[in-house]
Formats: structure tokens, C-alpha cells, sequence
């Protein structure tokens, strides 16, 4: 049978080429991953297939996690420990922060051994391999939109009301999803050179959990230890949620501008390590 | 007009033996004891000059070993050189490995869309073709099965059909073919044929010297990362044919 060719299709990109010169890095390689978007949707939509064909329970088991460990952290810090959040319910509290922590923790442990798991794909074709940690990043997305709705209708069932500070919604979550792509950038160009990684990420994640105000307020952080929170940007995105959805104050400006800086920062760096290391992935994968 | 593929002075150097990839501990004790890194220095490929032309089949012969795979990586980006430099005009395909970027879980269709979109193929491109990939692989039936279904052949001939509608100016084919049927084979060589004739530059690494006479216009044999017989594609095998078989299989 005759094969028409993507030549023959008006959509068809116009065809590339490149240069390569050694210990030189190929210019316009920021780009290539636009060129490549297609690729990161495909990549997206293989991960969420792949992850929910099998599963019964779908999309609700994303719905599952935070809410059975809002439930859990309720019972352990607020009922047995006694930790107080002033008047408001310890458990809407939790998953306020919680809904922030379960998407970061499953997109990072998610896309850190994304490039050692398409070992054979790296090794066989060129892409842009950022696709791959990022995909499951955007991937693991949908599940934080799912966890946003219900979080916005617990909001709703505790009689808090609704306005147009939710919107902050929208920039504070935006801080998120650059931190979490900031963080799997870098733990999947490493994970590649140093198996390490595997042992140690579980170790960092819990560091990182206690480190950032989920299960407690930012207020009962002493002072001395306040500047510190203030350079986790996780611990700026779950105190603004808990100011727009609970307290019904616009967030402190000046750590969110803070927490949004740091996010780019991180971002700028991750990927900077990323494109430095990725010319030896094949060779080393 | 500039050739499809120029490859100058490209050299690649392999460390064979020492850890590719370890533990933080190793590399941390070799900082401290400042231990030079383990292994040795393999040359795969040494100061290369190619020249492909659009509309032109160039093979690569030699044994195991002497640097044809590695040749192909590095005009593919996949590995990078350590001296020289390479260019493609226009759009590279790679038939290295048919169905490399294949993933068992998901059907035919949702394989195309993954594998034409990982050779830079937008998806509604892909999408609006399905039917002539399918078509031209043999599988309308089998479209929506789930790729771990497939048999080695339909695997390939997928993966082959998905590299073909790419339509590269220049495609590298690696050995692959041999995994088809006759059948399969005759396909491959005669839409081969008809892109070289719509001007694809192609380079041909094959151990199947007689289709290296046909096939190819021009052939270089590598021997140890070098070239070492260069010419018309019947005159190079003979001479490859004619050179003693060394001993040494390193892959």
C-alpha cells in the first residue's frame, strides 16, 4: 500500500536540521522544546492512560490520598496531640496544605526516575528529554485540579464564603507547579548519573514535609526560624491558600513575591543543571 | 548544493571498563584520593569525513566493533562528538531500532500518535494520517490493540510505517530490516528506494553485504573507529570480503 508522507500535509511542520560541534552547545536548545510540545502531550497522555487503564477506581484515587491523609494527620496531630489551629476545623486546615503537599510529592517521585525508566528511548532517539519529567509533572496536574475543586467545595461545606480572593488561587498554584518542575528537573538529571538518588529523595521528601507549614501553622514557627520558611516556596504557596480559602485576607505580598522569585530562580538552575548533564545521558544511562 | 549530511574530523571516544554510572560514594572517594577516573580511553570513531548527498544511498560496512552504531548515534545527537562537528539538512529519521519509543500498555493508534510526536510530528498531523500509517503497516485490524499484543513483525512494520511518514531528508537504517518476513523486507527496500528517489539522503549499516552491492550508491568500510575502504558499494565489499577476519567481537 501506498504511504502518503507527513511532505503531503498542510499542518506539517517545516522540516529542521541542526549543527553539532563538539564541547559546543547546540544554540536555540531552550526552543526545541515548543517545536517538541506535541511530544509533552503525547508523553502526558501516555502516563494518564497508562496510569488509570488498569486502576477501577481512577481519577478518584487521586481524590483518595490527600483526603485519607487529611483524615490520618487529623487524628495524630489534632485529636491525640492536641495541636490547635485556633477556631478553625484542623481538618480543612490539613488538607490545605496537604493538597499542595500530595501534588508535589507524587510529580517529584513521580518524574525523578522518568529518564532511567525510557533508558531504551534515550538511547535509541533524540527528544528534547525534558519532555519527560515535565509530562509527568503536567500529568500529575490533573490530579491537583481534581484536589483544588475539592477543596473549594469543603470550603463551601464549612460555611466559609467564597470571592474574588480565590483567585489567588490561580498564581499561588502556578508558584507550585515551578517549584515541583524546578525540583524533578534536577532530581531526574542526577538520578541518571547517581543511582543514589533512589535512597535518598523518600529521606528529603519527609525532611521536606515537616519542613513546610502542613500540619502546623506558619505562626507557631519561632521567629529565629521564620527566614528560613520564607525561602521554602512550598511553605509560601500553603500559607496563601490557608489566607484566601480560610482566612479571607489577600496573601502576604511580600513572601509571595519572595516565593514566586525563588520558584524561578530554582526553575532557571534545574534546568540549567538539566541541559549541562543531558549531552552524556545517553552515553551513561 | 550542500550535502543532506556532512560529518567533519568527528571523533568519539568511549571510556571502557570504569563505572559509567555509580554511586555518589565512588565518585566522592575518587575526589579525595584525587584517583584518576578508572578505565581505559576506546576510540569508536576517529576523525570521520562523510559527505551524503540528497537522493543518495550510502552504506557502512565493517565488523563489530569498528564504530558503525556508534556513527549512527552520533549523527542521530544522540551521543555527542568530543571533536569535529556534523550537520543534518532538514529532518533526520532513524529506523535503529522500529518501535523503540513503542509503549506495551498502549494501542497501535496511541503508539503512532506517541512515536510520530517523539520525531517532532505534530499530533493532528498524525492524527489526520492514521488510516494510510495503518494501511501501509498491514494493520487496520489491529489498531487498537494494545502494542503487547504484537508480534515482533507487526512491531516493526509499525514502527517502520510511523519513520516513513515522517518523510526525513535523511533516514539511517540500522540492521533493522532483518527482523521482517520476505515480504516485509521488499517493502522496506522498495520505499527505501522511492525516498531516495524523492531526494532523502540515506546511510545503510548492514552485515548483509550483498544488499550493501545493490542497494548502495557509494559504501565506506570502518575498522577501529577509521575509514578504511571508501568507494562504490560493490568495490567496498570486495575489499571488505577480502580483509582477514579479525578475532576480537567487542559490540
Amino acid at each position: 500500500m501506498e504511504l502518503r508522507t507527513a511532505a503531503s500535509d498542510p499542518h506539517a511542520t517545516p522540516a529542521e536540521g541542526y549543527t553539532v560541534v563538539a564541547g559546543v552547545r547546540t544554540p536555540g536548545r531552550w526552543a526545541s522544546l515548543w517545536r517538541f510540545r506535541g511530544l509533552l502531550g503525547s508523553f502526558m497522555l501516555r502516563e494518564l492512560q497508562v496510569r488509570y487503564r488498569q486502576a477501577a477506581l481512577g481519577f478518584l484515587w487521586a481524590l483518595l490520598q490527600p483526603v485519607a491523609l487529611a483524615l490520618i494527620t487529623t487524628l495524630v496531630f489534632h485529636e491525640a496531640l492536641h495541636i490547635s489551629v485556633g477556631d478553625l476545623p484542623y481538618g480543612l486546615f490539613v488538607y490545605t496544605g496537604l493538597l499542595a503537599w500530595t501534588y508535589f510529592h507524587a510529580a517529584v517521585t513521580g518524574a525523578v526516575p522518568t529518564l532511567v525508566n525510557n533508558a531504551g528511548l534515550i538511547r535509541k532517539i533524540w527528544f528534547p528529554r525534558e519532555a519527560l519529567p515535565l509530562a509527568t509533572v503536567l500529568a500529575v496536574g490533573l490530579d491537583l485540579g481534581f484536589g483544588t475543586l475539592l477543596w473549594l467545595a469543603l470550603l463551601a461545606f464549612y460555611g466559609f464564603g467564597f470571592s474574588f480572593l480565590l483567585l489567588w488561587a490561580v498564581p499561588l498554584l502556578a508558584i507550585l507547579v515551578a517549584v515541583t518542575a524546578a525540583v524533578a528537573l534536577a532530581g531526574a538529571a542526577i538520578n541518571v548519573r547517581f543511582r543514589d538518588v533512589k535512597y535518598a529523595l523518600p529521606l528529603l521528601l519527609q525532611v521536606l514535609f515537616f519542613a513546610t507549614p502542613i500540619v502546623y501553622p506558619a505562626s507557631a514557627v519561632p521567629a529565629r526560624w521564620r527566614p528560613v520558611l520564607d525561602l521554602n516556596p512550598l511553605s509560601c504557596v500553603v500559607t496563601g491558600m490557608r489566607e484566601i480559602g480560610l482566612h479571607g485576607a489577600a496573601p502576604d505580598p511580600a513572601r509571595t513575591l519572595l516565593g514566586a522569585l525563588g520558584a524561578l530562580v530554582f526553575l532557571v538552575l534545574a534546568w540549567l543543571l538539566f541541559l549541562r548533564s543531558e549531552r552524556r545521558f545517553a552515553d551513561i544511562i | 548544493m550542500p550535502a543532506a549530511l556532512e560529518l567533519r574530523g568527528v571523533t568519539k571516544q568511549f571510556r571502557r571498563g570504569g563505572p559509567a554510572y555509580g554511586s555518589l560514594r565512588d565518585t566522592l572517594m575518587r575526589l579525595l584520593h584525587r584517583a584518576p577516573s578508572e578505565g581505559t580511553l576506546v576510540t569508536a570513531v576517529e576523525n570521520l569525513d562523510l559527505d551524503v548527498r540528497a537522493g543518495e544511498i550510502v552504506g557502512v560496512v565493517g565488523d563489530n566493533g569498528a564504530g558503525k552504531s556508534t556513527l549512527l548515534k552520533l549523527i542521530a545527537r544522540i551521543t555527542p562528538p568530543d571533536a569535529g562537528q556534523l550537520t543534518v539538512r532538514g529532518r533526520l529519521a532513524s529506523l535503529i531500532e522500529l518501535g523503540a519509543g513503542f509503549h506495551p500498555e498502549l494501542s497501535g493508534t496511541e503508539n503512532v500518535l506517541l512515536h510520530g510526536s517523539i520525531q517532532g510530528l505534530p499530533r493532528r498531523t498524525l492524527r489526520a494520517n492514521l488510516a494510510s500509517i495503518a494501511g501501509f503497516a498491514g494493520l487496520e485490524e489491529a489498531m487498537d490493540t494494545p502494542v503487547k499484543f504484537f508480534s515482533t513483525g507487526m512491531y516493526a512494520r509499525l514502527g517502520f510505517a510511523v519513520a516513513v511518514f515522517a518523510h526525513p531528508q535523511v533516514l539511517l537504517v540500522d540492521e533493522v530490516l532483518s527482523v521482517g518476513d520476505q515480504g516485509f523486507r521488499q517493502q522496506c527496500y522498495d520505499t527505501i528506494r522511492k525516498l531516495q528517489a524523492g531526494g532523502t539522503a540515506i546511510l545503510f549499516v548492514s552485515h548483509d553485504l550483498p544488499t550493501v552491492a545493490a542497494l548502495c550508491d557509494r559504501a565506506l568500510c570502518l575498522a577501529d573507529g577509521r575509514t578504511v575502504h571508501t568507494g562504490d558499494a560493490a568495490s567496498v565489499v570486495a575489499a571488505y570480503e577480502a580483509s582477514p577476519t579479525p578475532t576480537d567481537e567487542l559490540g
